[in-house]
């Protein structure tokens, strides 16, 4: 079979589980080459599918899902789909990344994306073998877990290649913290309760194969980026940690800046040295690998050789640490036993985290009490609290019904002012460090279009500049300065946001192109050689700054899908614990609140740099119009909703 | 003198210990630890410190004692270090 010339599978696929109607329209290429792919195919999408009168639930609700424009070429860490629809969690618009096959297998089959709407009678899954497309029964399936649904699939369907999506107890529950896993579980599409819209549709799986081959249409070109894509990994020190610990790396730096947001947010000590990555690698690691086509291979999965966790083996990242440390746990094996459980039963580890530790300090404060709990304590830092906890949450028991609306929804049920102990934005669970002393990333948490998320950006591009460079591309040289400086971060955030959703447009990995050590590297791989895979796998001539305001469009896009839901300024804000209570500790952050003044500031930058009203936060019609979105513009002018 | 240092991956696995002891002159500075680094370990050390333009990668940031430095801050380079001053380097990129 000859290969396709372009990365692009050419069809979208629709299915509507409610009439078990299958339609396919034919990629429009202008379309494609205007939102790209991934992040900016699905956002476009929701946003002319799902008005403010649907809500999550809602069978009219879309599920889209969006391979990254170079998934299933060679492209170098090129694995990443990405799953939009809107947010149970949030109420706004809500996306997920996940890597696994899944995506490839997709595209494979033909279809760039695929969009799920209307809501099964009975549980379901859609079995997609190139073309043809069935919805069959998963009443054998319901109930199972995420890696058990993943073989039951492999062994019905007779292929042990074939790709998975599936969520667990938790999203058939509709866990407002339920996420949707890829192939078993190699990826998680984690955030923003994508897992209980799925389990709204009665939609158990999606199982795919595809055998068409996605072609390069300037092979000279694309092995000229390889080659200079595996040069700048060689150099930049921001690698070999990844390559030798995984995310588990990140730990070292949580350490000596004191940011660990310990105890729901409290602390930034915290007794650490049980879960030194070194304990990971050397006691409980037993495999080292990669995405599909990565070379940084930062992927690890950990076994528990003995005591009462015996025989656990599942893939772990660093959240998963930050988040039992949010809970005051640092026994590693409670932390390695926590992601086998939110990954088995389909939860996001970030939100379950968060949302326990709330209610641990909802507990010590009085504000849950022991009828509450059903006789359950809940002091920091027990494992088997935040086990039990944690299996409550996904199968809806006891206080685990409560917990599984998330913290803010718990908080509002609890009343007494349980508000103020849920760390969230807009309605999603922090994640990251603690961004006390580090004003920017107190911004970047709050512009996030998704609810807190410190993959939406890059302000940690702020340690990696120098002054000149920020006054370069910043327009002020304290761009630089981490702790001090203000101007041009506003600025700064903007780019960077722009910068990392180019990585969910073509699928490309965050860690692989949207963090390293120096700007020049930064620049070299996130923007130069994305834009000339893409080019080389295309034949286009979309120049950087093309590919710039792509991001920038979709971006956009999911702001006014937020502005139409009524969010403006005043849902860009941080949990006031930020604000008002010091970080205890010792580190360089100890004893720091953000200052509500400065965060205002770099707020304001941010708005006039994305040319959005000041005031309100709000987009306006000539920033909307030069991006290509005049149709949005009107939309928004429609409802007295443009800045 | 002698100065403590402390080192954090990618410099713990160039140096192969996580800390060491390293001779500098007196009246030092970073800059001065920096090079007695890079001539102690060689171009292992020196991939990691240094860009392929030669320019000290700025997301570099060490704690001197208990105080911060980053590299990417004007002056970081000529802040002095004395006798028995522990010196942590640690690459200060967040991001998970």
């Amino acid at each position: 079979m000859a290969k396709r010339k372009g990365s692009y599978a050419g069809k979208f696929l629709r299915v509507d589980l409610s009439t078990g109607k299958v339609e396919k329209q034919d990629l429009d290429l202008d379309f494609a080459h205007k939102y790209i792919g991934g992040r900016g195919f699905g956002s476009r999408f929701l946003y002319d599918e799902v008005p403010p009168e649907v809500a999550p639930f809602d069978p009219a609700n879309r599920l889209i899902f969006t391979p990254g424009a170079l998934f299933g070429t060679a492209v170098p860490a090129a694995s990443r789909t990405t799953a939009t629809a809107k947010s149970p969690t949030t109420g706004m618009h809500g996306d997920g990344h996940a890597s696994g096959r899944w995506g490839a297998m997709l595209k494979s089959a033909g279809y760039d994306m695929l969009i799920l709407q209307g809501a099964a009678p009975k549980p379901v899954y859609l079995w997609v073998d190139n073309e043809k497309v069935e919805i069959r029964d998963a009443g054998s399936l319901w109930g199972k877990t995420t890696m058990e649904t993943h073989q039951a699939l492999q062994e019905s369907l007779r292929d042990r290649e074939v790709g998975t999506l599936c969520i667990g107890p938790a999203g058939e529950k509709k866990v407002r913290l339920a996420s949707i896993f890829c192939d078993g579980i190699t990826g998680t599409f984690a955030r923003t309760g994508l897992g209980a819209v799925m389990g709204s549709k009665n939609l158990k799986a999606v199982a795919t194969r595809g055998t068409r081959d996605i072609g390069i249409a300037d092979v000279a070109a694309f092995k000229k980026a390889y080659q200079e894509y595996l040069q700048v990994i060689s150099v930049d020190p921001y690698v070999p940690p990844a390559t030798k610990y995984g995310t588990c790396r990140f730990m070292y730096h949580r350490v000596k800046f004191g940011i660990h947001g310990a105890k729901n947010w409290r602390l930034g000590d915290f007794d650490w040295k049980p879960l030194d990555p070194e304990v990971f690698r050397s006691d409980y690691q037993i495999k080292a690998s990669s995405c599909p086509m990565c070379p940084v291979r930062c992927r690890r999965e950990y076994r528990i050789p003995a005591g009462k966790y015996a025989g656990t083996a599942t893939k772990m990242e660093w959240e998963t640490i930050a988040r039992s440390m949010t809970c005051g746990v640092n026994d590693p094996e409670a932390v390695i036993y926590f992601s086998h459980l939110c990954n088995q039963y389909g939860l996001d580890i970030e939100g379950v985290g968060d949302t326990i530790a709330f209610a641990m300090e909802c507990y010590e404060k009085g504000l849950l009490n022991d009828q509450d709990t059903e006789g359950l304590p809940l002091p920091f830092g027990d494992s088997d609290v935040f086990m039990e906890m944690t299996r409550k949450i996904a199968f809806r028991e006891g206080l685990g019904d409560l917990l599984a609306e998330g913290s803010l929804r718990a908080a509002r049920k609890i009343g007494k002012g349980a508000e103020q102990f849920a760390m969230q934005v807009k309605g999603s669970e922090m994640s990251a460090a603690d961004p006390r002393g580090m004003p920017v990333r107190a911004v970047s948490y709050a512009t996030s279009t998704r609810g807190s998320d410190h993959l939406r950006s890059n302000p940690y591009v702020e340690e990696l500049i120098t002054p000149e460079e920020g006054l370069q591309f910043f327009g002020s040289a304290e761009a630089a300065d981490i702790f001090h400086g203000l101007q041009g971060k506003g600025r700064l955030l903007a780019w960077s946001e722009n910068l990392v959703t180019i990585g969910d447009l073509l699928g490309l990995c965050k860690f692989a192109y949207y963090r390293s050590a120096t700007l020049t590297y930064l620049r070299k791989k996130g923007v130069e050689l994305a834009t000339r895979f893409y080019n080389a796998c295309n034949g286009t001539r979309v120049s950087e700054e093309e590919m710039l305001e792509a991001g920038e469009r979709a971006f956009n896009i999911e702001k006014a899908f937020n502005v139409r839901e009524g969010a403006g300024r005043e849902k860009d804000i941080i949990p006031e614990r930020f604000v008002k209570e010091k970080l205890i500790g010792s580190g360089p952050s100890g004893g720091a609140v953000v200052d509500r003044q400065k965060f205002d500031l770099i707020l304001d930058e941010y708005y006039g740099a994305r040319g959005w009203n000041e005031k309100t936060g709000l987009q306006k019609r000539e920033t909307l119009e030069r991006l290509g979105l005049k149709d949005i513009a009107e939309d928004l002018a429609r409802r007295k909703r443009l800045g | 003198m002698n100065v403590h240092l402390k080192l954090y991956p990618p410099l713990s696995d160039a140096a192969g210990a996580v800390e060491i002891s390293l001779g500098v002159k007196e009246k030092a500075t970073l800059e001065d630890v920096v090079e007695a680094l890079v001539a102690r370990f060689g171009n292992g050390m020196r991939r990691h410190l240094f860009d392929t333009e030669s320019r000290i990668i700025p997301s570099w940031a060490v704690f001197l004692n208990q105080t911060i430095v980053p590299f990417n801050q004007p002056g970081a380079l000529k802040v002095p270090v004395k006798e028995k001053d522990e010196v942590s380097f640690i690459l200060n990129i967040a991001g998970g």
